[in-house]
């Protein structure tokens, strides 16, 4: 196909443009991570843009050995996998049972767990609930109540829903039970679809943050994601005193800088292996046709 | 025909020796529901007492719509509510639309692996908690971040953008983009491959440049999807924004950035005053099912397609 010269035009200027919109997502990064690695002079004056100046790691290094980061970033790893483990074993079950059309009282549970998306008895209630389960100050009570999220099961109902009823039909002529169904053969066939709903539940899981800022004051049960908080928001958590004398070329802007770096890799480690599901898990949640 | 009870009872026995096991599948996911969606509401009547937790919540008196009264003359609620939607609407204004052109214009890049390249990268920041997403703006925004390096360095004067309150606003909005545009290209660009391609060939044949093409293809393919997208977005446009704004503000830009469910956090949990927290809250969680179920009835009305 031949183009015009004002489609050449066109196609030039809007591969530019994409170019810049790619490049404003990632360069903030980019000069974060620089940051990280250069001295508190070089930042203040400006001279820290995309590349470190000054090179040095005393910043992650002094966070990593001196702070309570690694008991957090252990926090955030065991709330993320119990939590991802049992979210996923309770959604793949209702899921299950939801996307079966002969089950009566179907449309029931399905009305509950959409009531439930949409309607919620609010901050103060949850908060005195934990209180009554003595979940506040524990991992529990980062991990439990999000265990059940209805949208999560809703998109993967619409999975299960999509998969042949001709393998089902054949399954019960054999008399072969819902569990069997359900795990030899929904299950292996939905792989796709469930292994969208692992890689929600893990984002949502590594990356809430204001579940710990209600319930969890303890340091020692603060995720990832509260020990950046109180780094940047400055609340004095981590005791700086001295440290600055110490080492000279640090400042807050470092350690700042360093923690996001520090909170950021794991997500980043791991994109290219969830890239390949959550395009597809978006589509299908978004729209019911 | 008619069944004899008799024939009923074998019926339903017989179905339940079918299908128990379907029931037993929702067993667990049913008692997360309880414990953590439905039982907290056990604790709603904290709206209509004065509690005070050492009495606990037996021992405090009942004092009926007190606190709801309180709620419709409290000056502070109005510019609350009045904060929600402004916040709430810039961002739909700036993040649906985009996402939109941002498909159309993917869509037209000319080598696929470019494509591929830029569509990995602009999902990214979707996969950043807001703390991180706030620790990137407050690093460049800041007072001594990159920004107002490089405006202190062309002459200019530094700008305060998390104290002044418009530019605050500028950077909740900012940051929501960063967050959600290139995440919201995924639906469009899926709409977009469902093109039948013989369109834009003939479209060719008929003369018609790149420019037409999308304007009158297309655009309007994505139409539907958009006022799917808009709709379901305005059915939350009363509870959203928590995430984001409880690590953003400050105590500096609470006038112009509180939203009701921030400022429920901060009566309720930061002042202990949770009889009134808990009547906010209420009203909160009321007018948002109201409006998810208005959005809902709009989407079907306008596309035939359910939210649910």
């Amino acid at each position: 196909m031949k183009l015009t010269r004002g489609e050449k035009v066109f196609v030039v200027c809007n591969d530019l443009f994409m170019l810049i919109v790619a490049a404003i997502c990632v360069l903030p990064v980019l000069h974060i991570f620089a940051r990280a690695f250069s001295s508190a002079q070089a930042i203040g004056q400006g001279r820290v843009i995309f590349w470190p100046v000054d090179f040095h790691i005393a910043g992650i290094t002094y966070i990593l050995e001196e702070t309570s980061f690694l008991v957090s970033l252990r926090n955030s790893l065991i709330i993320t996998a119990i939590g991802t483990v049992l979210a996923v074993f309770c959604a793949i079950l209702t899921a299950f049972a939801l996307a079966q059309k002969e089950m009566k009282g179907r449309t029931f549970f399905l009305y509950l767990y959409v009531f439930c998306m949409i309607f919620h008895a609010g901050i103060v209630p949850n908060y005195f609930l934990m209180k009554r389960l003595g979940f506040l100050n524990t991992l529990w009570c980062l991990i439990l109540p999000a265990v059940v999220n209805p949208y999560y099961i809703l998109v993967l109902k619409r999975g299960f829903e999509t998969f042949p009823s001709s393998l089902k039909e054949a399954a019960q002529i054999d008399g072969a039970s819902w569990f069997t169904i359900l795990w030899q053969i929904a299950v292996p066939v939905s792989k796709a679809q469930i292994a969208t709903i692992v890689v929600f539940y893990s984002v949502h899981y590594w990356n809430k943050y204001t579940d710990a800022l209600i319930y969890v004051t303890d340091n020692v049960k603060s995720p990832i994601t509260m020990f950046l908080y109180n780094m940047v928001k400055n609340t004095n958590i981590v005791d700086f005193t001295g440290i600055y004398d110490e080492l000279p070329y640090i400042s807050q802007d470092v350690f700042n800088a360093a923690t996001v770096l520090l909170a950021v890799l794991p997500i980043l480690a791991v994109y290219p292996l969830m890239q390949r599901y959550f395009v597809r898990g978006t589509m299908a949640g978004a729209i019911k046709g | 025909m008619v069944l004899t009870t008799e024939q009923k009872r074998f019926r339903r026995s017989q179905y339940w020796k079918g299908n128990w096991q379907l029931y037993a599948c929702l067993v667990p996911g049913l008692l997360f529901l309880f414990v953590f969606k439905l039982l907290p509401f056990a604790n709603i009547s904290i709206a209509f007492k004065q509690f005070k937790p050492m009495k606990g919540l037996a021992g405090s008196p009942w004092v009926g719509l007190k606190h709801f009264q309180k709620l419709f003359s409290d000056p502070a609620i109005w510019q609350v509510i009045k904060n929600t939607l402004v916040i709430n609407l810039l961002q739909l204004v700036f993040v649906s639309p985009v996402a939109m052109f941002f498909a159309i214009l993917i869509n037209e890049i000319s080598h696929r692996w470019f494509q591929r390249t830029v569509q990995t990268i602009i999902y990214i920041p979707h996969f950043f908690t807001w703390v991180v997403i706030y620790s990137v703006f407050f690093i460049l925004f800041g007072s001594n971040g990159l920004i107002n390096q490089i405006i202190t360095r062309l002459g200019g004067k530094g700008i305060l953008f998390f104290v002044d309150s418009n530019w605050f606003r500028f950077v909740l909005v900012a940051s929501a983009m960063w967050n959600k545009v290139g995440w919201g290209t995924i639906v469009y660009l899926a709409e977009l491959t469902k093109i039948d391609q013989d369109l834009y060939d003939a479209a060719v044949v008929d003369g018609a440049g790149k420019l037409k093409q999308i304007w009158h293809i297309s655009l309007p393919s994505l139409l539907p999807t958009f006022v799917l997208m808009v709709t379901i977005r305005l059915g939350t446009i009363m509870t959203d924004g928590f995430g984001q704004i409880l690590v953003f503000y400050n105590p500096s830009v609470y006038d112009a950035a509180d939203v009701i469910s921030t400022y429920v956090y901060r009566v309720g949990l930061g002042q202990a005053n949770f009889s009134y927290a808990t009547a906010v809250g209420l009203f909160e969680s009321v007018v948002g099912l109201l409006m998810v179920l208005g959005s809902n009835f709009l989407s079907k009305q306008l596309t035939g397609k359910s939210v649910w």
